[in-house]
Formats: structure tokens, sequence, C-alpha cells
């Protein structure tokens, strides 16, 4: 059953809706359902199960659309006809770690999936003649209690900073808007100049401030990502004591997972408020074989996406090095911290140079506990400290959130390209008004009469 | 038939008010087969222009094209009445290209009195109408200043601006909805009685000045196009078919619409001095003064409005237009005002090219009521007393063609409710029309409606030239054209379609479609059969083919549309009591009681997750059943 457009409605069938079943914190388990056409495709591309008994648990791996694993999960079908919505359906029991849940999300959306709203699974039960009408007046009910609460939500929101933003945002796109119509609509009157090349630019600069926002999404939403830290240094500098050392600290919570290769072992552990994936890495050494240029290579690929990187020397040793030089230069206007590992023996480092001087340095004692909780303090303040310095608009952005701005964004970025294109400026209209409906799924609603009200307050009309 | 007996033998349909909206009402009416008996105040006042010599115009032109199409008689009677003819935007693509005529006032209120004249089943009366006769909630017919009460089936309120109007020039204030017209007093008190609601508007409109009092050296000509774009579609209705005064000889008419027979209108605008001279006057201003309380449109401001919201800017313009080709009276758009009288004088006289004019008429502001429209269904029937139709200004809109429209649809659903028929409704994705009337019966009016484009959401398919095609259907349930006119439409419809496909698949150089090559503006010659074409199929199927890609978008977002359109909330659908729904949407809701899914979606104030919760109510109510 299709109603207005595909965003603009929950009600819409034909999508494939998922939601974590479990509540999303700290758990023993997370129960990830999906439902609908998707799912048997799903199982066979992320669970690697090609014809899922029905109602069988498979133990299997969920790999996401990189086929990157990310977790052990047990996946159950439901076939068409049985399951609680009546179409096909799975269920996905993985850690009940919130983080690794919200990949896993986050993975299901990238493969086409849409994030189900408020009742939306048992709508379907409904809709598909599962349930009764008392069980749908409860649904209504429910839709119309977390419909206030998400209100609630969205404007407590770090003091609604993030609504506020989208609002003024919403009435810079419907202002673009008014400048089009009105040319349209009022051919005759005296408007001034046509004002497209104004509009353009004007929509590039909400465009880069949504995509601003997205990346505020992405970067600074530390509590609900993990974020990615890399050790890297010369081999026999103690980079695996420090790695183990660091995970004993949270081993009760600790999530083991192999790494891919040998050499490359990363565990997941909440700090506090945030939850880090430490990368062990190869020690980096004078390349003497292919394998060895490949593991190099990954290591500065890890880097490159870290959000901080550890960099291990021996303090005993005469450093730096040619290929601590190397390291240095990867992680320039990155995070990192320097560690000085076998602080107990005598100092030989020199890090009297320049590039040197920017960054954190830590002496670490394999057998002093207290290094080590002082370098972990250091790792959080850094990892914290980031969220608020980058975070410009103070606000935090969650999945729902981002994904409606990012296809308001999409939405602009078509209207530009038409408008450069010179078609005739009516044609960018519906994507601005899809822009705009986009933004209406995360504040209130914005229509027609609001575009008017800023047409006729910034031009002169009644020719 | 005796007007004075009707109580045995009521009329099918009695239109109340010979405006716009009136005259289609009663046409549409007889047309479908009524026994129809239209009332005015004034045989004289016909179909008249209360304020601009013109037809047409952004959105307005393309819904005059749509009147047509649904067998209306404005198109043609502009066709004929016209002194100028012109399209606008042309610079923009065809969806958004509009136009417009000005008009010879008279003739074009000749011709519209004459074809009323001239229709069997339609008789004209002139007399008051002072209240409905109403028994249980249901109309059976008007009471009139003469004392005798007329009895019909259904009767079709049109009656404009003419409830409780009162006309400001300055301080000076005189009952009327028209300069030399009368007010209707008693009709409001009436409405209100049966309880429906009332709220009050304000317009205005410009003096008229006299033209061999204007010095068109300093003026510059507006000049018609060449080669005019006439609103009726006579490619599937010639003239000789169309319901014609002129085959019997009985009313002729020149009309000639070569540029050089055309009559071009002037530009002009105000100066500092103007705006000096109404800055110094605002107090006398009835608008500034406070004593108009209705509200005004805000695409139609006053020129005092103009001046002081918008004072930066150094000069508005001001276009003369001629009231017609045998008379010297012009309309000074631009110049609408409620000042005084010799302020106006004073004022106009700084514009270049009116230092000596002499005003005819003065400019005045009118205050009058309207009914709240969303008190309507969406067959223009009213939801507190049944068969009582409203049409036209009465509802909150303004202009013409808007009253035309809303005319012609209460005109044909009201015959169709004598006759036990049922409605017929146009929906948004149809056209301006469907536009128009959802927009009013779901959303209300909070200022006098006029239509723009941009309220369509489907604006991009509702190009003027496609008029015809999209109302095709809604003729399977009217009989406004004759059969022959619909298989021409069917045929064109084909015609079309059969092209628009050869086009997009035919190859003629390197792997290039005639679509490939015309969407990237590359020169080629057309088959010779197509060419051959009539233009306005031609242009359709340019118009389809060239912008292909941005018409199928628009298309698949009038199918989801549709289908929202389709889920239907029963009529004695309750909203009380149903659990999540929030009280202000229950509120909005029963007072506006929607027909359809979509349309409470677009009730001012109700939201996605309101909509959600209804869909789930009205399927479990159809399941319980």
């Amino acid at each position: 059953m299709k109603i207005l457009t595909e965003e603009a409605n929950s009600l819409t069938m034909t999508d494939t809706i998922v939601a974590l079943a479990t509540p999303h914190s700290q758990s023993a388990l997370g129960i990830i359902r999906i439902s609908g056409i998707k799912a048997l495709k799903i199982s066979k591309e992320a669970c690697g199960v090609l014809c899922p008994t029905p109602r069988y648990a498979h133990l299997t791996k969920y790999k996401s659309i990189e086929n990157e694993v990310l977790d052990q999960i047990i996946m159950v079908y439901y076939e068409k006809g049985k399951s609680f919505t009546s179409e096909n359906c799975l269920e996905l029991t993985c850690h009940g770690n919130p983080f690794l849940t919200e990949q896993i999300l986050s993975d299901l959306l990238n493969r086409g999936c849409r994030l189900a709203n408020p009742g939306e699974f048992t709508y379907r039960a409904f809709a598909n003649g599962k349930i009764d009408l008392t069980q749908a007046e409860a649904i209504a009910d429910l839709i119309g209690a977390k419909n206030k609460q998400a209100l609630m939500l969205a404007n407590k929101n770090l003091d609604g900073n993030l609504t506020k933003k989208i609002r003024q945002i919403q009435s810079r796109i419907l202002a673009q808007q008014s400048n089009i119509e009105a040319f349209i609509d009022f051919p005759e009157d005296d408007l001034g100049d046509k004002k497209d090349g104004q509009v353009i630019n004007a929509l590039n600069d909400i465009s880069s401030e949504l995509k601003r926002l997205i990346e505020v999404g992405k970067k600074i939403n530390v509590f609900n990502r993990c974020l990615k830290v890399v050790l890297v240094g010369p081999p026999n500098v103690g980079k695996s004591s420090i790695f183990n050392k660091i995970i004993g600290i949270d081993r009760a919570i600790v999530n083991p997972e192999a790494g891919t290769t040998r050499d490359f072992i990363d565990y997941k552990i909440n700090l506090g408020k945030i939850t880090i994936q430490l990368h062990d890495t190869a020690g980096i050494r004078p390349v003497e074989n292919q394998i060895e240029e490949a593991g190099i290579k990954k290591t500065h690929i890890l880097i490159q996406d870290a959000d901080l990187t550890l960099i291990v020397f021996d303090r005993s040793m005469p450093y730096p090095s040619k290929i601590d030089k190397e390291i240095i230069l990867k992680v320039k206007n990155k995070k990192c911290i320097f560690i000085l590992s076998k602080s107990d023996l005598p100092r030989v480092v020199d890090l009297s140079e320049s590039s040197f001087r920017n960054y954190k340095t830590k002496m670490v004692s394999i057998d002093d506990n207290k290094s080590i909780v002082s370098l972990i303090n250091l790792i959080q303040e850094l990892l914290l400290k980031e969220s608020t310095i980058e975070n410009e608009f103070n606000m935090s952005v969650n999945l729902r959130q981002s994904s409606a701005l990012i296809k308001s964004r999409d939405a602009i970025q078509r209207s530009i390209k038409i408008l450069e294109d010179k078609d005739g400026s009516e044609f960018s209209v519906p994507d601005l008004k899809d822009a705009i409906l986009n933004l209406n799924y995360v504040v209130e609603k914005k229509d027609h009469e609001d575009m008017l009200d800023i047409l006729f307050s910034n031009f002169c009309i009644g020719k | 038939m005796n007007i004075s007996d009707t109580k045995q033998n009521p009329y099918d349909v009695i239109v109340c008010g010979a405006g716009h909206a009136g005259c289609e009402a009663a046409l549409a009416a007889a047309r479908s087969g009524s026994r129809t008996l239209i009332l005015t105040g004034n045989l004289d006042s016909i179909a008249q222009m209360s304020c601009n010599p013109a037809v047409g115009g952004q959105a307005k032109g393309q819904i005059v094209r749509e009147i047509d199409a649904l067998g209306g008689e404005m198109a043609h009677n502009t066709d004929i009445s016209a002194i100028q003819f012109k399209l606008l935007n042309t610079s923009k693509g065809p969806s958004v290209r509009a136009p417009r005529a000005q008009c010879d006032k008279k003739e074009y209120q000749f011709r519209m009195k004459h074809v009323l004249e001239q229709n069997a089943n339609l008789e004209i009366f002139q007399v008051l109408v002072t209240g409905l006769i109403v028994k249980n909630g249901v109309c059976l017919g008007v009471k009139t200043s003469l004392d005798i009460e007329i009895y019909a089936k259904t009767v079709v309120v049109t009656t404009g601006t003419f409830l409780r109007a009162l006309m400001y020039v300055g301080e000076n204030k005189s009952d009327g909805g028209r300069l030399g017209d009368h007010t209707s007093k008693g009709l409001s008190a009436d409405f209100q009685k049966y309880g429906i609601k009332l709220g009050r508007f304000k317009t205005g409109t410009p003096p008229r000045i006299l033209g061999s009092s204007i010095d068109f050296t300093k003026t510059i000509k507006q000049y018609g196009d060449k080669n005019p774009i006439k609103f009726a579609f006579y490619d599937t209705c010639s003239e000789q078919e169309r319901f014609h005064v002129e085959h019997k000889k009985m009313f002729h008419v020149e009309h000639n619409t070569d540029k050089t027979s055309q009559v071009p209108c002037e530009q002009t605008n105000t100066t500092a001095a103007t705006a000096n001279i109404i800055r110094n006057n605002l107090h006398k201003s009835p608008l500034y003064k406070g004593d108009i309380s209705g509200i005004g449109p805000r695409y139609c401001p006053s020129i005092e409005d103009k001046i002081v919201k918008f004072k930066d800017k150094d000069n508005h313009r001001i276009y003369l237009e001629p009231e017609g080709r045998n008379t010297d009276e012009w309309y000074v758009n631009g110049f609408s005002t409620s000042l005084p009288f010799d302020v106006q004088i004073k004022a106009l006289r700084t514009i270049p090219g009116l230092e000596n004019s002499q005003i005819i008429r003065p400019a005045y502001a009118v205050e009058y009521d309207y009914a709240f429209p969303t008190q309507l269904s969406l067959s223009l029937e009213s939801n507190v007393i049944s068969c009582v139709f409203f049409a036209g200004q009465i509802n909150g809109t303004s202009g013409y063609e808007e009253a035309a429209a809303q005319g012609l649809i209460a005109g044909t659903n009201a015959s169709h409710k004598a006759q036990g028929k049922s409605a017929v409704i146009i929906g948004r994705e149809i056209g301006y029309i469907g536009v128009l009337i959802d927009d009013l019966t779901s959303k209300g009016v909070t200022e006098p409606y006029r239509m723009f484009t941009s309220r369509a959401e489907f604006r991009l398919l509702f190009n003027h030239g496609s008029s015809e095609l999209r109302y095709y259907s809604v003729h399977d349930q009217t009989s406004l054209i004759s059969t022959k006119r619909k298989y021409k439409i069917k045929d064109k419809i084909e015609s079309i379609r059969k092209w628009t496909y050869f086009l997009n698949r035919t190859k003629i150089e390197s792997n290039k479609t005639f679509g490939d090559l015309l969407r990237s503006d590359q020169k080629f010659d057309f088959p010779t059969e197509f060419s051959s074409l009539s233009n306005e199929i031609k242009e359709e199927v340019m118009y389809q083919v060239k912008y292909a890609g941005y018409l199928k978008r628009e298309l698949q977002n009038l199918e989801k549309f549709k289908h929202s359109e389709k889920i239907i909330i029963p009529q004695d659908f309750s909203y009380d009591g149903i659990p999540g729904l929030r009280k202000e949407s229950i509120e909005k809701l029963n007072s506006v009681s929607p027909n359809t899914l979509g349309h409470a979606s677009r009730i001012p104030g109700v939201n996605p997750s309101d909509v959600e919760i209804l869909m789930i109510m009205i399927q479990g109510k159809s399941i319980r059943k």
C-alpha cells in the first residue's frame, strides 16, 4: 500500500523494514528484526545462508556490504505467511553491544532496507490480517505516544540546537524555492533581475551546510559509534604488550574478534562513555618481501581511517629512524599520541625534532599499571575532545536524522544540476520540495503556505 | 414556466447570481439537462468584469483552458471578446506558459448574456435573493425581494462580494458590492441562522480614467502576440460547432486577432512624488486607520501597501489597459487604493503620462462576507445544508477564472444531484480546477484565494495544451461536451501517444532516436507525416518527448498520490476517541471531514503520524464490518 511519497509515509508496504527489537544499550544479546521482500537476499548476501531453513537457528557471520565481518550471529528465518508480519522475516541475534548493532543496522540500510517507524511491524501484521482491531488500537496509541516522545527528544536534543539548525535550513530552502516561484507565477511583475545564479549559490551553501551536519553526525557521535584507534610502530617496541594491557582493563566486556590476518588483531572495548576498536598492527620495518609490503600498506590505510593513532617508540633506542619519520608523515594533521615504552630503561630517544612538538607524548611501562591507566585517560580525553572541538553545531545527529539530511542534500544537489543545465527553473522545484519534505521528517511540517509567506514578504507582487 | 408557482413543480436547479461563477453554473446545469433558473439582482451586470478587463494570466489562463476542456463557456467567450492576446512566460517551459487576453468588457457581458438567453433549458429573472428555504437541513428553494418563494431541487449560491458589502473611498463609506450595484444584507444572517460560518475579506480596484486625458507619448506600448494562443480548443470543437449566438445573426462581432487590429496596453510607473503624496495621506486610508478589518490579498496589494511595505523600491509599475473597443475608459492596473478621491487624483497625476488624467470612476476598497469553504464537500455542496452548492467569490476566492471554474463544477453537481446522478469530483492530479476545489475544501482560506502554479503538486503535467487530455476521463460522467468532440479528443490522445512512442523509439542517426536529438537540442527533420499534424498535437508530443525524464518522475509521484486518494474515509467515521490522535487533529478532522486519506493529509496541522493512525483505524473498521 503506497501513500504519498515513499519517504513521506511509513506505511509503504513494499519497503523492507528493519529495527532493533532489544533496548539500545549494553546487554548480553541484541536482536535485529527484518521484514519484507529483501529478507532472503539479506540472508544470502549478508549472513551467507543461501536457503535458510524456516524457524531454524543458523549460526553464521554477518558480513557488511564491504565484505567485512561485523559479528558472529544467530539467524532465524520465518517464511512468508507464517511470520509475525506475514512477510518474509529474519531475526538476527548478535552481541548486545549498541555500537555493533548500530553498525549492522547501518549496513542493512546500505543494503536498501529502511528503519521501521514506531509500530510498523505490528502495522504490517495488522494490514496482512494477522492481528485484530484491539491490537490495531494499541498500535495507534503507540504511534501517537512515540511521536510525542520523539518530538520531546528532538526539542531536548542539546537545547534543540539540531532542530533549530534543521528548521533554519528548511526555511532557507523555502526561500530559494520562493525565489524561483516568484518568477514563474508573477511573470509580469517588476521583480528585478532573475535570481537563478543567486539561487544556485545559495543552494550550494545549503548543501555544504547539510554536508557539514551529516559529517557531524558521522564524526562527533562518539556515543553512537565505535571509534578506531590504531597502534603502530617498529617491531619489538612493546605494541602488543600495550595492546593487551589496554584491553585487559576492560576484559569483562571485551568482545573478541580475530583480525583477518595473523598480523592484524583488533578488539572492541568500552572506555567509559565511548567505545573504541583497538587495532594492533604488524611492526613497521624496512621492507624485505612482498607480504610485508602488503602489511605496511594495510597499516597505512588503518592510520588513514583512524580516529586516533598511537605511535609506540622504544625509549631506550636512538629514534627516530627513517621509517619512523615515514609514520610521522602519515599522521600529519591527525590525532595521535606518541607512546614512549619501556620507560624503566634509560632514555635515548630524541624528541626535539619539530615534527614531534605538536603531539602528546606519554611514557608507558608495561609493569606500571598507573602509566597504562593514565594512557587510557589520555585516549578518552582526546577522543571526547574531538567531539566538542569539531562539533561546531553543538548537537548530535542520530541515524534517522542523518538519513533525512542525506536525502535532503541529494535532492538539493539534483536541483542545482537542473538549474545549471538551464532546462527551465520550474523543473528544479520538485527536487526542492523533496528536500523540504525530507526535513519535515525530523522537524515540523512546512508547506506551500510557508513558501508563499516568504515569497510575499520578499517580493513586491501586484503589477 | 411560472416562477410564482414552483412548489409543486420545482426547478431542477436555481443559480443565485450571474457573475462568472453563476453563468458557468447555470450553463453547466442547463447543458446537462436540468431545468435551470438563474437569478440576478441586475440583468445589466451579467458576467461583469468588476476589476481588470482581462481574462487569463499565470495559472488562471490554464484554468480557462481547462474550463473549455470541461465544456464551459468562459474560454470561447473570451476568444470572441478579446482585444489583445498574449502568452506569458514564453522564456520558460510549456508547463508554466499561460495565455492571457485583454477583453472588451461590454462585449464579454453582452455575449455571455445572449448565450444564457439562447439556452432552452435556462430561464433568467431579475430579482434579489433574500434567503434560503430550508427544511430539516435540506434546501428547498429561495426567498426573494419580490416576496415570491421559488422552489428547486438544488440551489447554487454564487453571490460574489455582495454579502454585507461595504465600499470605501477614504472616509466615504457606502453599501454595495460594486460601484453602482446593490448589497445583500439579509442573506448573510440567513446563512448564519442555518449554521454556516462566515468570514470577512477585502479587495480593491483602481480608478478608471479617460483615454483622451492620457499622454501616450510618455508611456510604453505593450502589444499582443502576432500569432495568438486562444483559450478554447478549436481542434476538437470548431467555432461552428460551438454553442454560438453568432450563427443566428443575432449578435455579431468582428474579431480579428492579428497584431494590427489588437489593441495595445500601455506601461508607465509611479514616481517618488507619488510615494510622497501617498505617505503623507496614509492616515486617511481606511486600511491604515483600521476601518477595514477584512483581510486583503497579498498578491494584489493596494498602492499604499506597496509603498509602505517596499519603501526601498523607487517606483512601481503601472499598466494602462483599455476597457473595450467602443469606449475610452482605461483601467489603471497597479493603482488599487482606498484613499480619498482628492488624494487619488493628486497621486495619479504624478505618474508619467497621467499628469492631466481625468478619473471617471474612483478607486475603492470593498469589504464583504465569505463563507468558509471548508464547510463544503468536494462536489461544492454544503456540508451544513444539503442541496445547496456554493461557488465563486463567496467561497473566499478572487478572480473571474477561479469563480467560473467553481461555477462549472457546482452547476454540474447541482444538476447531477437534481437528477439523482453521482457527483463529479475533480482530483488534484487532473488539473488546476481540482487543485482549486481541493485546496478550498481541505485547507480553507486565510486571504482571498488566487491560483498559483506553485499550488499544484504536478505542475509540470499541467501545461495548458494538455487540458483536454487530462479532463477526458471526467466526461464519462458528464454530458457537457458533444459525443463528436469526445471522439476527437480520444483520437488526439491516441495520436499523441503514438507519436511520442515513435519519436522515442525510432533511430535516425548513429544510434540516436528523434527523442535523443530533441533533448540535446540538435537540428533534424521530423517525418513529413508528423509535420502535417495539428499544432496542438505536435506541441504536446514535443513537450512529452523533450522533457520525458522530468515528466516520468512527475507521473510516478502522481501514481503514488492517486493511491492515497483511493483510501476512502467512511462518511460516518468518528474521530473522537481514537487512541493516539492528538486533540488538535481531531478538531481539524471533525471540522473538515475529509473524504480520503490523501485529503486528510493535506489539512494543515494534521501531521504524518496522525495520518498513519487514521489509516490503521479505517482498515480496522472495515475489517470489523
